[in-house]
């Protein structure tokens, strides 16, 4: 009889509880490339002469820098937009 | 409550005011109306009183059931909204990606597009450059120096 009592409030109580079934996560980037981190910069060859090997490793590297900098200014602009956009659900 | 998602939404319903009809119905019949009926059939005065009981007793819960239920289907209704709020983020965010992604992948072609011009550039006036210039190697190691910006930690 007390099994029987326990298990029936045990139900009861059970039922008075109300989970939240919504579960809100922020988003993954979908680029692989934003998780890439910048690579090292070029180096000259040491016995080169030639103005133009070093002009070339220096525009090289300019590059590099180029692209590492748009890499981070996406993942600034990334994480604003996708902030902005989950702030808009109303908790 | 999560054991009222197990029964349909119109069953409960139907249920909850049953229950209360049967509830209003039965104390408006047990405490007005059966007291004169009881003149015409006495074997009934018996169950008089228990039939009040029961019939407020319903009543009760009735009111109680119904004032449930309508705290269930508002949360229920609270619950989708918030859901849809939810998907809607969702959606939107797949955009945001998709757009990004697009645009990133356009500024990149153009910086290693001009990349290659600029190099070629160098190729095409590399007798000019070099005519008159020797680089000393001390030049070039100090470039190299900056370009591995300092001791690895």
């Amino acid at each position: 009889m007390n099994s029987l009592l326990a298990v029936a409030m045990a139900l009861t109580l059970a039922g008075c509880s109300t989970p939240v079934p919504i579960k809100q996560k922020f988003p993954e980037p979908t680029s692989t490339e934003l998780l890439q981190s910048c690579p090292d910069l070029r180096q000259a060859q040491v016995d080169t002469e030639k103005l133009t090997d070093l002009m070339s490793v220096v525009a090289d590297n300019y590059k590099e820098y180029h692209l590492c900098r748009d890499r981070v200014n996406d993942w600034i602009e990334w994480y604003r937009k996708q902030k902005e956009n989950f702030e808009t659900v109303k908790q | 409550m999560w054991l009222l998602h197990l029964l349909p939404d119109a069953f409960l319903e139907w249920i909850v005011n049953a229950i209360l009809v049967l509830g209003i119905v039965s104390t408006f019949v047990s405490f007005v109306v059966l007291n004169r009926i009881l003149r015409y059939f006495p074997a009934l005065a018996a169950y008089y009183r228990i039939a009040q009981v029961i019939s407020a007793v319903t009543l009760i819960a009735g009111i109680y059931f119904k004032g449930g239920y309508s705290t269930e289907m508002m949360w229920r209704e609270r619950v989708a909204e918030a859901q849809r709020q939810v998907d809607a983020a969702n959606q939107r965010a797949n955009k945001i990606n998709q757009d990004l992604d697009a645009e990133r992948k356009k500024k990149q072609k153009t910086r290693t597009e001009y990349a290659i011009t600029v190099q070629e550039r160098i190729v095409e006036k590399e007798k000019l450059i070099n005519a008159d210039c020797r680089v000393n190697p001390e030049a070039v190691q100090i470039i190299n120096d900056a370009a591995r910006g300092g001791p690895k930690k």
